[in-house]
């Protein structure tokens, strides 16, 4: 059956019933390889490119790329180790290169293989745009050392400083060079995820669920940041923050928590989210997905076909909903994965053909969840223009 | 640091601490309320004028192994601790604070851990309570208050945060196996002291340099070997808690009766198997941390001492005879002969718990173990750079007395 015929075989299709459900989802996972040793995934471009870090036969840290091969590359020179923490739009990873145990930790940009130091401080996060933001170490008082968010400007690096207390972390920046993170706040005893923006510079608390604490891992686009916050049990909570243009804070949603199977009380964390509002990060020792309004799920769950890969967490996620995952393999060893969203996979096979078609169908005809296609919780005539569009468009 | 030389002996001087101890309480209980009295006629609290507080923080060990994986078994959780001891800078004469403070910890660069390792999983299965995410074993979190603790051997009083649960990743996703830890001292709600401290962490505990077994992962090679070699079932009772049957003093574990140590058994049962680690720097960092992590990183390692220069080599540390964390290498066997006119560590105690100068525990002013100053890592050398202007062992007497006192110093247990 080619795929034209089978488009008229549908068009007699009558509408089905109207009952409230959730979508159907499906990744491919790609194992990004190995050099000598683990690898683990911590950023991902728009073009799914990603970048990590990968431990060497002698257990030192080598900051990776993967843009179809997987390449590492040396830390700065007189430094041990290096980590890749983001990724712009044109490829470039930006890292941190390290000793342990050491204070001064230097900042690099990599393309092509070049390693460039961006001067003394950690850089943690990157604009499409190439923008960088981080942490350095500072003064504090009575002379301790303290860490502020700052701004790569130029050559130079701004203070973001905090929200009242001692110390402050900047881990992402978006295109419109919003900053997000995390600041102690007066008498250091809480935490909150912290939103620096404007000029000039405005420091915004973002608030918490209930507890002390919260922190901001990513920002999209559409004025929404996502981390995490303790709840009044003060148990962690992946949440997403809902803003205004202004920046003001319109909802924290709690995005819920996967269970533990077991007394242990569930828990989660958000790292990532794209411009359409999927978040994704760990909960409960697993990487979990979660789309607009619909419920977190475990991505492990979603990966078709089954595979023996143990997803331990999701560290990012581009527009095109590709995800960039750590996991273990059966012998426990460490991978980073890219996960592919490729929905009208609909018998979860791995490849997309016709017998999904006819999966499909079933589903429809079944008034099955799986078959909600268009996202709108119920299973009509225009689900089945929605997966053809995704079959054709091939995933 | 200097102080008068007092004749007095060791028990006699141990009955003046607390003597002293006695009478510092009830003064301090006058001072107090003659305090109330007078912030009340004036309507709140005069704060402490700068420096009239000192505080000295450390970790008990120099650093904490913990498994990275316990889904399948756990030779150690997360469970850090720190201490501080508080001196009190008002009184003419330094004086050791028991009481009448709050002292807190935090991290500030490592603020949860449950997304970091999967311990709080399995705990459960391993210790047969179910740990709330990001609190350890000992009740504590990633921060805190600590809390006053007397050693009745020793008579000396300090503040303790047991087993924080932190892990070697850092809230940015960086391995940090030194992260600082600040600790703040809090009187009428101001803050009067503060200070740094690392907490050191790893789990670069690399037992797949040798436990390589195509199709199995590393733990199940361990248990299998196990079971091969002991008459054990473990690989069918994943996952395992390794002190259930093989005491540790580190954990408070008592083991089963007949059964090594954890140490004896780690430490004799790979005595003759280091084949794998014989081009490591040191054949210990096969399973200490590391080759990475290098956590022997004071001042004996840069002068090229090793461990074995002074724990001896695994032989000696798996003998069955011995007590884990108890019979441990005391400072005096190399030191006393350089120096015959001081005093170490007391009988039976180690030098993390001993004490001298009347009262300040020697590892106040010399850095934890595995970090006495100067180490080798500029972070733990930030505590004794601010406190002092250098690093190294705290050795500038006007970081806790107001002036230098003009009699040397004898670095004896009596001296006051």
């Amino acid at each position: 059956m080619n795929r034209m015929t089978t488009i008229g075989a549908l068009a007699i299709l009558g509408a089905a019933g109207q009952t409230a459900l959730a979508q159907h989802h499906v990744y491919h996972a790609r194992d990004l390889g190995t050099l000598a040793g683990p690898t683990h995934a911590t950023a991902m471009n728009a073009a799914g490119a990603v970048t990590g870090f990968t431990t060497d036969a002698q257990a030192y840290h080598r900051a990776f790329v993967w843009d179809g091969t997987l390449d590492a590359f040396d830390p700065l020179q007189g430094d041990t180790l290096a980590i890749g923490y983001a990724i712009d739009a044109q490829g470039r990873v930006i890292g941190a290169s390290f000793d342990l145990g050491e204070t001064a930790i230097r900042s690099f940009r990599e393309q092509g293989g070049s390693v460039v130091s961006l001067g003394t401080f950690t850089a943690r996060g990157v604009s499409p745009a190439g923008n960088v933001v981080g942490y350095l170490r500072s003064t504090g008082i009575a002379n301790t050392a303290v860490d502020h968010a700052c701004r790569l400007d130029g050559g130079s690096l701004t203070d973001l400083g905090t929200l009242g207390g001692a110390d402050s972390y900047a881990f992402a920046t978006n295109t419109a060079g919003q900053i997000v993170g995390l600041s102690w706040l007066v008498g250091d005893q809480q935490t909150r995820a912290t939103l620096w923006q404007g000029t000039p510079l405005q420091v915004r608390d973002l608030g918490t669920i209930g507890g002390t604490r919260s922190i901001a891992y990513a920002i999209n686009d559409m004025n929404q940041i996502t981390g995490g916050s303790q709840n009044g049990s003060g148990l962690w909570r992946a949440v997403r923050f809902d803003l205004d243009a202004a920046g003001v804070v319109l909802a924290r949603v709690n995005l819920g928590a996967l269970p533990t199977g077991s007394a242990v009380a569930p828990w989660s964390m958000a790292r990532a989210i794209n411009n359409s509002a999927t978040t994704v990060g760990i909960s409960s020792g697993k990487a979990f997905v979660q789309k607009g309004s619909g419920a977190m799920q475990d991505l492990a769950t979603l990966v078709a076909p089954v595979s023996s890969m143990q997803l331990s967490g999701a560290w990012a996620v581009n527009d095109s909903g590709q995800i960039a995952a750590s996991g273990y393999g059966p012998l426990g060893e460490e991978r980073a994965i890219l996960l592919t969203p490729c929905d009208a996979d609909a018998n979860r096979d791995g490849s997309l053909d016709v017998p999904d078609i006819f999966t499909f169908l079933s589903l429809w005809f079944a008034n099955d969840a799986a078959a909600d296609f268009d996202g709108n919780g119920t299973i009509a005539v225009p689900d089945i223009f929605a997966f053809l569009s995704l079959w054709f468009a091939g995933c | 640091m200097a102080g008068s030389d007092s004749p007095s002996t060791r028990a006699s001087h141990s009955r003046v601490t607390l003597s002293r101890w006695v009478r510092r309480a009830c003064g301090a209980a006058a001072a107090g309320f003659g305090a109330l009295m007078l912030a009340g006629a004036l309507g709140g609290f005069a704060p402490p004028a700068p420096n009239d507080y000192v505080v000295f923080a450390w970790n008990d060990l120099g650093m904490h192994c913990m498994n990275e994986d316990f889904s399948e078994m756990m030779i150690l959780p997360p469970y850090n601790t720190v201490r501080a001891q508080v001196i009190d800078r008002t009184h003419g004469s330094p004086e050791i604070v028991g009481s009448g403070v709050t002292v807190r910890y935090r991290i500030p660069s490592n603020t949860h851990s449950s997304d970091k390792t999967n311990f709080w999983q399995h705990a459960e299965a391993l210790f047969g309570i179910a740990l709330q995410p990001d609190i350890g074993l000992a009740g504590n979190g990633l921060s805190g208050v600590m809390v006053p603790h007397y050693n009745p051997v020793t008579l000396v009083r300090d503040f303790e945060a047991v087993g924080i649960p932190i892990t070697p990743v850092d809230d940015a996703g960086r391995e940090d196996p030194y992260p600082l830890a600040t600790i703040t001292v809090e009187q009428g709600g101001q803050i009067v002291a503060v200070t740094q401290t690392v907490v050191p962490v790893s789990w670069e505990i690399s037992c797949n340099m040798c436990h390589v077994t195509p199709g199995i992962t590393v733990a199940t090679d361990i248990l299998r070997k196990h079971d091969v070699l002991h008459g054990t079932q473990l690989e069918a009772h994943k996952p395992v808690n390794c002190s259930s049957c093989h005491s540790d003093p580190a954990l408070g574990a008592p083991g089963q009766p007949g059964v090594s140590s954890m140490s004896a058994a780690m430490h004799g049962g790979h005595a003759t198997r280091m084949g794998a680690a014989q081009n490591l720097v040191s054949e210990c960092y096969a399973c200490h941390p590391g080759v990475r992590t290098n956590c022997q990183r004071d001042v004996h390692s840069s002068r090229g001492m090793t461990c074995v220069s002074c724990h001896g080599g695994m032989a000696e540390v798996g003998n069955p005879a011995r007590t884990p964390w108890v019979t441990e290498p005391r400072c005096a066997d190399c030191h006393q002969a350089r120096e015959p006119t001081f005093e170490f560590e007391q009988p039976g105690v180690l030098f993390r718990d001993a004490t001298g100068h009347g009262g300040v525990k020697c590892i106040t002013c010399h850095g934890s173990p595995h970090a006495i100053g100067p180490a080798t890592t500029a972070t733990d050398n930030l505590q004794a750079i601010r406190l002092q202007g250098h690093a190294g062992v705290i050795n500038t007497c006007t970081t806790c007395h107001s002036t230098t006192p003009s009699d040397p110093f004898p670095h004896r247990g009596d001296d006051d």
